[in-house]
């Protein structure tokens, strides 16, 4: 009886959360159309999100790209296989871990931070304050928000991928001796613009997870300090298994629309 | 001859949980008027004010401002009405992110007026700012 409650509270609050989320991005999205865009704010943003998130996203695409060759190395090379590395990696890095690990990293990064700006705002009746000034929070805060990231995400996923490949070959060519043309040769064999497609599509869709989770999970802040605390970490955790989730179901559709090799 | 009310509150009922804040409340505030509400910490007193301007909406009554229900609108249909009431929050609630001139600039901005760089310094000056 005790689990049957409990597995119907975690349902219900997983079908609030979900039209929650949906409906903050209905909104955003109608206020978008009618043009509520204000862009001083927009930029601000675009260099709060894009321009700031660099270095974190740069570094994680980079090891993560220098790791994975050094371990496909150590497999392949039982099997004379090594000038296969390259393109695994890439191949690896466009489809899935450029865009996740991007994805992740900014949900801690900007999802923590919007959460924990707006959650602010919440409890210290700022966001009171907008509402009886006749503005509208999510024109104010949520539009140049979601508008930055949609615009910095395939960027940031972009420079992810590119140092992730940059690192593979610099690893794999001149730490692990694997030939330079071979490496390359692959690489460009394997890799085609259908992987740069679903890399770019991946980025747009973890965006939109990031931000209008990290938004709703701030305007819903309650409880002073404490509130706002719980708000950012329910973000990070949110906004990671979100990305997760959303990526499995990502990359089964789009392989039937870009087929893989 | 009774001036007609600029804002009538009619039997406004609110509850916070099993808590019941305002119970049937209702009264008229003609134009010009200074009225005072008094009462002790935790009696309605904010939740009253918020109702007015349509931050909390009540289980039942209504409050007619200039004859329109404030308790009707949505908020986007309530933007023109918290366009002519000004409210100070109990904590301050100034946008922490902004400095003073910002913080009284922010609403001129918001409405696209001209002149709010003399607009703001005339008012900042008023206070001795």
């Amino acid at each position: 009886m005790v689990l049957i409650s409990y597995i119907k509270l975690v349902y219900s609050y997983i079908l609030i959360f979900l039209g929650e989320v949906a409906m903050l991005a209905g909104e955003t999205l109608l206020s978008i159309a009618r043009g509520r865009i204000r862009p001083r704010l927009v930029l601000y943003q675009i260099a709060e999100i894009g321009y700031r998130s660099q270095l974190v996203v740069v570094v994680t695409g980079a090891f993560t790209g220098a790791v994975f060759t050094a371990q496909a190395y150590f497999q392949f090379a039982s099997l004379n296989m090594e000038t296969a590395v390259g393109s695994v990696v890439a191949v690896s890095m466009f489809r899935e871990l450029g865009p996740v690990l991007a994805g992740v990293m900014v949900a801690g990064r900007v999802g923590a931070a919007m959460s924990a700006e707006i959650g602010t705002m919440k409890v210290t009746q700022q966001i009171d304050a907008l509402r009886a000034l006749a503005v509208s929070p999510v024109d104010y805060l949520v539009v140049p928000r979601s508008i930055a990231i949609f615009i910095s995400m395939p960027f940031l996923v972009a420079e992810s991928v590119g140092c992730g490949i940059l690192a593979s070959y610099y690893v794999g060519v001149k730490v692990l001796n694997i030939s330079g043309v071979y490496f390359l040769a692959n690489t460009q064999k394997w890799v085609d613009s259908s992987d740069i497609v679903m890399a770019l599509v991946k980025g747009f869709f973890f965006a939109g997870i990031i931000v209008f989770i990290s938004c709703r999970e701030g305007l819903n802040a309650k409880g002073g300090a404490v509130g706002v605390g719980r708000a950012t970490t329910y973000t990070v955790v949110n906004c990671s298994l979100a990305i997760l989730i959303v990526n499995f179901f990502l990359t089964m559709a789009l392989n039937i629309i870009f087929p893989a090799g | 001859m009774t001036a007609k009310p600029l804002i009538q509150v009619k039997n406004l009922v609110q509850k916070i949980g099993t808590q019941e804040i305002l119970r049937g409340l209702s009264l008229d505030i003609i134009e010009g008027e200074t009225l005072v509400l008094l009462g002790k910490s935790g009696g309605g007193k904010s939740v009253f004010l918020r109702h007015l301007i349509g931050l909390m909406h009540p289980i039942s009554g209504s409050i007619l401002f200039e004859g329109m229900d404030v308790t009707k609108l949505n908020e986007r249909e309530l933007e023109p009405v918290r366009r002519h009431i000004g409210m100070l929050f109990q904590d301050g609630a100034l946008f922490d992110s902004m400095n003073v001139f910002d913080n009284v600039a922010f609403p001129l901005r918001e409405r696209g007026e001209k002149n709010q760089r003399l607009s703001v310094r005339k008012s900042l000056k008023r206070w001795q700012w």
